[in-house]
């Protein structure tokens, strides 16, 4: 019965790296940190630059990963069924662009890596120089 | 005109097809193909007035079971230079009088920002009246299965070719944007009878004020233009309104003066003013709007309209309620028999109030349906609309001209799956 419990209580209990998703940018960006608003501006289209005045460059993950669906849950508070619909709205309207979404995580690191004005999110904090964690979003 | 719009076209597909060329070393360079698109059917228990979406469209009158009013499909490219810099083409094919390439392009435009808060767009963009007119064609992007028609059910042109410039403004209480826009205007408008009338301007002006915080949208809008054609329905009768009411001694002659000035569309001014809102926090939902809509001819729809409706999110279920109405001026009376000098000018009479009260738009309708999200990229809708049209009140119905203008209630059930992809 015990170990019963023990397995449900483990099944329940967040995987590690789910909890956690970390933004990140490049490494010369003159931004130490930004906030969970700004973050879900410049994913939703209402903002396009970073504080310090820079245009930024978001970049996502495919539309049914289960990262995006946490991202925009944390940051946004929305489902990804209201963040399509949002975007169908702003897309077709022709008002904006949402953000280019690619392949995986090390798809996101090695954009980032290259680009100054990049931002995007990943699943765990990144180990190398060349990118700098702006925010964590925990659970 | 037509030839600018296929070479902008052209250049713009063309651009989009090969992003390779000059720009595939470039990080933010991207090729986005996107596309929505709605399967819909209609039942609507009226015999004799055919159900339209809005005044763009015409059906048979008598036909019950319809799938045209709302489906559609929708393919859009997107390319973008830079975070600055993006070009965007949309073509839709609907139920519309003429479907050809000018027709089924619905937008193809160049967006630049010359700075983050400032957007210059040139091209052909959508259409701007309304709280969602920019997404009218989008039904996944609305709880309902179509825009509440009393308000949406005017809109005759979708898009429109000109330019706009909208400036953003952030503050501790959202986001303000100021937009401004002109360009010329272009659509077919069924009519009753004869040729359909081809509405067209050069002149349309409007401005808008976007508010958004958080899950609150409002949006005040104005929009001007002047009409540039003749109507179809007019020209013949108002020669035989002339000729009667220049009859010495004639006692009908201010009214059939009257009667010919109302058929009157050339040069006549139509002017939008519409202040709507929108809430959305993930349970509940609500959104309402208000509207005016003045026009020098009485062959264009007039009057005010508005609409409210309430929803609330059950998980992937969005039930709502929604109750719409629009009023229009005073139908237009007879003072007298005319008849009285010949059976021909009693029949002028009754031909030249038909036409005049023929695009009057009064009604009032009260909608229950749900929106059900069974897939992250899909929606399944069904509605059920009853609809009260009063007397001389039919201008948002497929109507024969002889049609009885008597005030009736008509059930509508529709059910539509809409999808992006």
């Amino acid at each position: 019965m015990l170990k019963q419990a023990l397995i449900l209580l483990a099944l329940l209990l967040p995987v590690p790296g789910q909890a956690d998703i970390v933004v990140i940018v490049n490494a010369t960006n003159p931004i130490r940190n930004i906030s969970s608003q700004e973050v879900a501006e410049l994913y939703l289209g209402r903002s396009h630059t970073f504080s310090s005045g820079e245009f930024a460059l978001a970049f996502d993950h495919p539309r049914d990963s289960a990262l995006r669906e946490q991202f925009f849950r944390k940051v946004a508070n929305m489902s990804i069924s209201q963040v399509n619909t949002y975007w169908s709205r702003l897309m077709f309207a022709g008002q904006e662009t949402p953000p280019r979404s690619l392949a995986n995580e090390q798809a996101v690191l090695d954009v980032v890596r290259r680009n100054p004005g990049a931002i995007g999110y990943v699943g765990s904090p990144p180990k190398e120089a060349l990118l700098r964690v702006v925010l964590h979003l925990k659970d | 005109m037509k030839s600018t719009h296929f070479i902008f076209i052209a250049e713009l597909l063309c651009s989009c097809a090969l992003p390779g060329l000059s720009y595939a070393q470039s990080e933010p360079s991207q090729t986005l193909i996107s596309g929505f698109g709605t399967l819909g059917g209609t039942y609507n228990s009226s015999s004799d007035a055919g159900f339209i979406r809005d005044i763009s469209q015409e059906t048979k009158p008598g036909k019950q079971y319809t799938w045209r009013p709302d489906s559609r499909l929708g393919i859009q490219v997107s390319h973008s230079f830079s975070p600055q810099l993006q070009v965007t083409g949309q073509m839709v094919l609907r139920d519309q009088p003429t479907i050809n390439l000018d027709t089924s392009v619905s937008r193809a435009f160049v967006s630049y920002r010359p700075i983050a808060d400032l957007q210059i767009r040139i091209g052909r963009l959508a259409d701007a009246t309304f709280l969602m007119s920019d997404y009218y064609e989008v039904g996944y992007a609305y709880p309902w299965v179509r825009p509440p028609i009393e308000s949406y059910g005017v809109m005759a042109p979708h898009n429109y070719d000109g330019a706009d410039l909208t400036y953003s403004l952030r503050t501790d209480y959202g986001l303000w944007q100021l937009k401004g826009l002109f360009g010329r205007l272009k659509a077919e408008v069924p009519m009753p009878v004869g040729k359909n009338y081809m509405l067209e301007s050069n002149d349309l002006r409007g401005v808008a004020l976007i508010h958004q915080s958080g899950a609150f949208k409002a949006r005040f809008g104005y929009s001007t233009f002047h009409l540039e054609n003749e109507g179809t329905l007019g020209p013949g009768v108002q020669t035989q309104l002339h000729a009667f009411a220049s009859v010495p001694r004639n006692p009908f002659r201010n009214e059939a003066l009257a009667l010919e000035s109302d058929l009157e569309m050339r040069n006549a001014r139509i002017g939008f003013t519409s202040l709507g809102f929108s809430y959305d926090n993930g349970h509940w939902m609500g959104q309402a709007e208000i509207s005016d809509l003045s026009s020098e001819t009485k062959i264009f729809p007039q009057g005010q309209q508005a609409y409210v409706s309430v929803g609330y999110h059950f998980g992937n279920f969005l039930p709502y309620l929604t109750i719409g109405a629009n009023r229009a001026p005073e139908a237009t009376q007879a003072t007298g028999n005319w008849g009285r000098f010949g059976n021909r000018y009693g029949q002028l009479q009754a031909g030249a109030l038909a036409i005049v009260n023929s695009q009057r738009t009064s009604q009032s309708t009260r909608s229950i349906g749900m929106r059900w999200d069974f897939d992250s990229h899909a929606a399944l809708k069904v509605q059920w609309d009853q609809i009260d049209v009063r007397e001389n009140g039919w201008g948002l119905w497929s109507t024969q001209l002889n049609h009885s203008a008597q005030a009736d209630r008509v059930n509508i059930v529709s059910a539509t799956i809409d999808f992006v992809f």
